[in-house]
């Protein structure tokens, strides 16, 4: 099997699950959530199995199919699995704020359309080209759209909603216009016979520094850097929780493999990769100061994590931006890679909890969390192992993604935003250990509250999600070995 | 004489794209929008690109008035006309805008390809008909166009579309079905007896 | 050989028509403003005449959200078929040499078709209810 069968299969399911979604009778759509989740763990399993080996036709000009490519693809499809496991968590909440159709709740869709976005996002992943990078990109964005509104009937999710399709399009526009210099300048669309051009000085700099910037703007509204990084918590809040998740680690993750292909070519250009550097070193010490400044105050569990994910998305800049050489063998793009299937671990395993929390309490504010511990100490503790992880405790999956991190940052010398990114690190334990105090050592304001059961399925996922936060904090070789495929 | 075209287009363009951003009543917006589109789909056929300045006025005649439906249904006018201009924010754009003006200007002072017209670079059609028989592209009546001395533009975008681009037209063909579902999801009309929506 | 002078020329009755059309309705208006001075408008003249109905309401109406969601649809529709017409007009030269571009369109209007049926069957195109 070709490589590119993985994204039509991908998209037929889709077209599979929305035809039964349309003509299957019956107000209990999940059965569609059970065929999406079946359908993309056979693809997953498959993408491990297929032909990568190019041929001659010009397809291949636009799609590559390398290791890198393949992890993404993976962490796509993944992402998108646990989301919709999320999804079938939260239909209750679902069923509240939808369309309300023939007396009930109409949220089929909101299984049919993620299986588009994987699709899009497996693209984006191999995507080689100006051209197929923008179409796949968009793809993913105006699928986006529609699921941060889903919820119609909730004025948060229509607030969202605008908020992220206004921002997304300004995005949209910055990003076709560097494309354009980029175009102008060199004459090619393929990133890698830019890089060529870029590289043979046969080119003005000046505008394509201009044509840097523009795309830089672009791709820092799609993973959550400065300066575009302010639409963040807001859509985080009202978007439904599952969605959240998925922008949270699919779209930024998407997001990181376009930054990584794109700067690719910037920074391996003489003329260039100065002032690059400079730019990209200021951003990600931006970032990592709004992102880590700004969690500490919050009250809102969503809009911690919001900020949290700007974070990151300054850790992985940093990394970027640490040039070349890598750290323990990875190159930067490597250890993106690395950091990002860590961070899908532990989000979507927070996440998870919080689907949970919002349903049985209907609030996303830290006070929900109040007297977790004696309400469903399984939980309590899934979110303990989440937390962790994510302020970076060793024996964690999370620590092993800062150290790799922190190590590029050591090994090109780039002191003052290693300790920027340090300060983050620090800050991060305070504001992630916030949650634990709520948990552990409030007690919940109306007295004791019922105890909450798990269904099978979602036990089963958050079993998993700390399993691997655990196992892959000590033991990191299948994750190198994935990454380095 | 026709650079003078150039210009009028230009400024229509330019001149009602701004006062899209600067007129009030969002019904003017929109009229103002269309214009200016006009005035954009005619330098794209004065830089001979006649099938993307012809489908430019003919899809966004179509997204204007889906504009309009949404205006004159979604949104309260008379609010937008009373509210107050935010001075800070006038500054602020204002600021930007000068700001990315200058940055603009000094990177077109440094393009130097930039700087040639483009009556210095004519269409040579019978080279181009002879590098397309020379690289053996499949459709041949565009060749004969060419040596007659004419753009077969919409050929020529259809040939490349339909065998280079194929790959974008599968994704681009998910993305309309994508929103073509959105649409249906969030506009979808509910039961008569749904209770209201909560905030 | 075509250059951008001789294209750009061709469009100078074009921009006659609109200079015309325009000047015209200026001119009207401008000649209604300068010959009616008599008929400048006030309070009186402007409330309803004798049996007339007091305007009352929004100037304009709120129309239903089907017009919005068909509208919509004829938009996505509208993308889809200016794919359909270059396709059309170089169909015979290119599936001469290649089946690629009728596959390729093929797939597009396939998952298009899919879009169309589920638009149908959600009954997003039905307009009485």
């Amino acid at each position: 099997m070709p490589v590119y069968s993985l994204e039509v299969a991908v998209v037929l399911l889709g077209l599979v699950l929305l035809m039964m979604e349309a003509f299957v009778a019956g107000k209990d759509k999940r059965f569609v959530a059970h065929t999406a989740l079946l359908g993309l763990g056979a693809v997953l399993v498959g993408s491990f199995f297929v032909d990568r080996t190019p041929d001659a036709s010009g397809f291949w000009s636009f799609y590559k199919a390398d290791g890198l490519a393949m992890t993404y693809k993976a962490i796509a499809l993944a992402c998108t699995m646990l989301v919709i496991v999320l999804g079938l968590d939260y239909i209750p909440v679902l069923e509240k704020f939808t369309a309300r159709v023939g007396g009930h709740g109409a949220w089929g869709e909101f299984f049919c359309l993620p299986v588009f976005i994987c699709a899009g996002m497996m693209w984006m992943a191999s995507a080689s080209d100006l051209t197929s990078i923008f179409v796949s990109l968009e793809l993913v964005t105006i699928a986006f759209y529609v699921m941060v509104t889903f919820m119609r009937r909730n004025v948060g999710s229509l607030e969202a909603g605008v908020k992220y399709l206004i921002l997304g399009a300004l995005s949209t526009g910055f990003l076709v216009y560097g494309f354009t210099w980029l175009f102008g300048v060199t004459g090619q669309t393929n990133l890698d016979v830019i890089a060529a051009k870029l590289n043979s000085g046969t080119v003005a700099t000046v505008p394509a520094m201009f044509s840097f910037a523009l795309i830089l703007v672009a791709l820092a509204f799609k993973i959550g850097a400065v300066p575009l990084q302010f639409w963040i918590p807001d859509v985080y809040q009202g978007a439904p929780t599952p969605i959240t998740a998925y922008l949270s680690v699919g779209s930024k993750a998407a997001g990181f493999i376009v930054t990584t292909r794109i700067l690719q070519v910037f920074l391996g250009s003489e003329a260039l990769v100065h002032n690059c550097t400079a730019i990209l070193l200021a951003v990600a010490c931006a970032t990592l100061l709004v992102g880590n400044l700004a969690a500490i105050p919050q009250t809102n569990f969503k809009r911690l994590l919001a900020y949290s994910s700007i974070s990151h998305a300054g850790f992985l800049v940093l990394a970027l931006a640490a040039g070349p050489a890598g750290a323990f063998g990875l190159a930067p793009g490597q250890i993106v890679a690395y950091y990002l299937a860590a961070y899908l671990i532990m989000t979507l395993l927070a996440f998870a909890v919080l689907v949970v929390i919002n349903r049985t309490s209907g609030s996303d504010d830290l006070n929900a969390f109040n007297g977790l511990h004696q309400r469903s100490p399984f939980l309590a503790f899934a979110l303990l192992v989440a937390v962790a992880s994510l302020a970076g405790v060793p024996l964690t999956v999370g620590f092993v993604g800062k150290l790799l991190v922190f190590a590029a940052a050591v090994k090109a010398s780039l002191w003052l935003p290693l300790g920027f990114a340090i300060i983050g690190a620090v800050a991060g334990f305070y504001y992630y250990l916030k949650v634990l105090r709520n948990m552990y050592w409030n007690a919940p304001a109306g007295g004791t509250l019922p105890a909450i059961t798990l269904s099978g399925l979602t036990k089963a996922t958050l079993l998993l999600l700390i399993a691997a936060t655990v196992v892959l904090g000590v033991w990191w070789a299948p994750l190198f070995q994935l990454v380095r495929r | 004489m026709p650079s003078v075209l150039f210009y009028i287009f230009a400024a229509v363009m330019l001149g009602f794209g701004l006062l899209v951003v600067v007129l009030r009543n969002p019904v003017s917006n929109a009229l103002a929008l269309a214009v200016s589109f006009l005035g954009l789909a005619a330098l794209f056929v004065s830089l001979n690109a006649f099938f993307i300045g012809i489908i430019q006025i003919l899809v966004y005649a179509g997204a204007v008035m889906v504009l309009f439906l949404f205006i004159v249904m979604l949104l309260d006018i008379k609010a937008e006309q009373r509210r107050k201009l935010n001075m800070p924010a006038v500054a602020g754009g204002v600021l930007l805008v000068v700001a990315f003006s200058i940055q603009l200007i000094s990177v077109l002072a440094n393009f130097e390809p930039g700087k040639r017209r483009i009556n210095e670079v004519p269409l040579d059609l019978p080279a181009a008909a002879a590098a397309r028989v020379a690289s053996g592209a499949p459709a041949a009546s565009i060749n004969a166009t060419l040596n007659a001395g004419s753009l077969p533009d919409v050929n020529l975008v259809g040939e490349t579309l339909f065998t280079k681009y194929n790959f974008h037209l599968q994704v681009i063909g998910v993305l309309l079905l994508v929103a073509t579902v959105g649409v249906i999801v969030i506009s979808r009309r509910e039961d008569k007896n749904a209770p209201a929506a909560e905030s | 050989m075509v250059k951008g002078e001789a294209m750009l020329q061709d469009y100078l009755p074009v921009l006659m028509q609109i200079l015309i059309a325009s000047g015209f309705a200026a001119v009207t208006l401008a000649v209604s403003v300068l010959l009616g001075k008599s008929g400048k408008r006030n309070a009186i003249k402007d409330s309803a005449y004798e049996c007339g109905m007091l305007p009352i309401g929004d100037m304009q109406p709120r129309f239903s959200v089907k017009f919005y969601m068909v509208a919509m649809l004829f938009v996505l529709f509208d993308i889809e078929v200016v794919f359909m017409f270059p396709w059309a007009v170089t169909f015979k030269d290119l599936v001469l040499h290649s089946t690629t571009a009728f596959w390729s369109m093929a797939g597009f209007a396939f998952v298009l078709l899919v879009a169309y049926v589920y638009a149908l069957k959600k009954g997003a195109l039905k307009w009485n209810d």
